[in-house]
């Protein structure tokens, strides 16, 4: 009998395992995939960091040649009056190092999991779990196709990490599509791109493009290449009945200043898109199993939270998996902690996406005032995990009130219909 | 305050120190600064002139021109 099986070698399954194996407990990474292989998600926020530490791997992950992250940058639709933070102006007490990381998604990964097989953990690569088998209430393993034959792999605790696969969610059909998002990503690498004055060259760059709810991304990549991304309502895309690239390159010249930053952009590699954006399961816990990382929830990628959730879900998930094999006890009952730590974590980064979706200019006002900057970058470093009051969140609120309450309000024009509620 | 306010909105709203800005003309309506500029001047005016400016009184009558917002700075002061 294995102890743990984690389905999925991404960031949340390779830092689960390392966890794991750190406490002693025997996991197995199942991964349909060979990595490296690629994936969305480039960016990422310092609250990452600590995670890298505890399980060993900050020195691999600051050697590897990423692109240091010391800042983003906001391009308003304008073209007017570019406006940055850099990740380093409230450092974290415990972790300094005053920037994060842009990752080439094929490499990060891979390096993760190699650590984590460091560390102890098996790897089964292009392996296809087919379910979660389940016993008596409890998940006792998981049916694999291994060379075209159906194995079964039994294990004490079976912890999905299969990302936006979502496998545990749609077998046991836990997803719920957000309400308020419906969002959709085409993005490609490309060279030449123009990435602005020295100082903010390897800043993440979000570009608000003139059209409610759509903004483009500029990450760089390496020294050559850039990410580009164009995220809008899928609507929208629907409406236009054109292709990804047609549409991409439209909407991305409707910002004067993405426009002049891709002037002479090539792309490198395909155009790929990601759609069904945003969702949580009802549950991310139950008898003998556990949810972490997007396989548990996702939501817009607006701040590069998507890793850091990851990472987070998986520190605490190892905390409890570690409880329950001192304890026996592998009830949803056991689990549930997790899932209120999880959610109510993912749930500030929510709100925060939803008031700046609400009104962009509040997020402009507030890094520019004294009293709410620090608020608003400990948001932005990736403080949520671990917190409970979030004043600035209650601030950013009220100003949407007066907004609301107000006809003649400066800001009236630019309030759109996201509830926040 | 007058001249503080004015020298603000020409330097570094409309980057053209140059500028000469009447009492009366409307800063809003003739897209002279948009909202994220008066954002601007929000925070410049709290930082500067430390008056604490509620956020529903960031309206058009109050910002509209330099003097009405030299008359509701006035008597918020």
């Amino acid at each position: 009998m294995n102890d743990v099986i984690i389905i999925g070698g991404g960031p949340a399954g390779a830092a689960l395992g390392s966890y794991l194996s750190l406490a002693g407990i025997d996991n197995i990474i199942i991964e349909k995939a060979n990595h490296p292989r690629p994936h969305v998600g480039e960016s990422m926020v310092p609250a990452s960091t600590r995670i890298f530490k505890e399980i060993g791997v900050l020195d691999k992950v600051d050697q590897a040649g990423f692109v240091k992250k010391y800042g983003a940058a906001w391009h308003p639709p304008s073209g007017s009056g570019v406006l940055d933070i850099q990740l380093g102006e409230f450092a974290e007490k415990e972790v300094e190092q005053a920037y994060t990381y842009h990752v080439e998604r094929s490499k990060f990964d891979l390096l993760l999991l190699k650590h984590a097989e460091s560390l102890g953990s098996k790897l089964y690569q292009g392996v296809r779990v087919n379910q979660v088998l389940f016993e008596d209430g409890y998940a006792c393993g998981v049916e694999c196709q291994i060379a075209g034959q159906k194995v079964k792999l039994p294990a004490r605790m079976v912890i999905d990490a299969s990302g936006r696969n979502t496998l545990l969610g749609r077998q046991l059909k836990l997803i719920k599509k957000d309400p308020i998002f419906n969002q959709f990503a085409m993005y490609s690498w490309f060279e030449n791109v123009d990435r602005g004055d020295e100082r903010r060259a390897d800043y993440v760059h979000i570009y608000f493009l003139p059209s409610e709810r759509a903004w483009a991304w500029q990450i760089p990549i390496s020294d050559t290449i850039t990410s580009i991304g164009v995220v809008t309502e899928k609507t929208q895309f629907k409406e236009a009945k054109t292709g990804v690239e047609e549409f991409f390159h439209r909407y991305a010249n409707s910002s004067p200043d993405l426009a002049h930053a891709m002037r002479n952009a090539k792309r490198v590699d395909e155009f790929k898109s990601e759609g069904d954006y945003s969702y949580s399961m009802e549950k991310f816990i139950g008898n003998g199993f556990m949810l972490v990382g997007d396989a548990a929830r996702f939501v817009d990628p607006i701040f590069s939270s998507g890793i850091s959730v990851a990472l987070y879900s998986a520190k605490f998930a190892a905390e409890h998996i570690k409880e329950a094999f001192e304890s026996g006890d592998f009830s949803a009952a056991a689990f549930q902690p997790y899932e209120e730590k999880l959610r109510s974590a993912v749930e500030i980064w929510y709100e925060f996406i939803r008031l700046y979706y609400k009104l962009q200019h509040i997020f402009t006002y507030f890094i520019q005032n004294e009293e709410h900057r620090q608020g608003v970058h400990r948001l932005l470093q990736g403080h949520v995990y671990d917190r409970d009051e979030v004043p600035v969140l209650n601030e950013m609120r009220k100003l949407v009130k007066a907004v609301e309450a107000s006809e003649t309000h400066v800001l009236k024009k630019h309030l759109t219909s996201i509830p926040i509620e | 305050m007058k001249d503080t306010l004015k020298q603000f909105i020409t330097q570094e709203l409309l980057g053209d120190e140059k500028l000469i800005i009447n009492d009366e003309d409307n800063l809003l309506l003739d897209g002279m600064i948009d909202s994220l500029g008066m954002l601007r001047l929000v925070a410049f005016i709290e930082k500067t002139l430390q008056i604490q400016i509620p956020y529903e009184d960031i309206t058009i009558e109050n910002f509209n021109t330099v003097n009405s917002l030299v008359t509701y700075l006035q008597s918020h002061q």
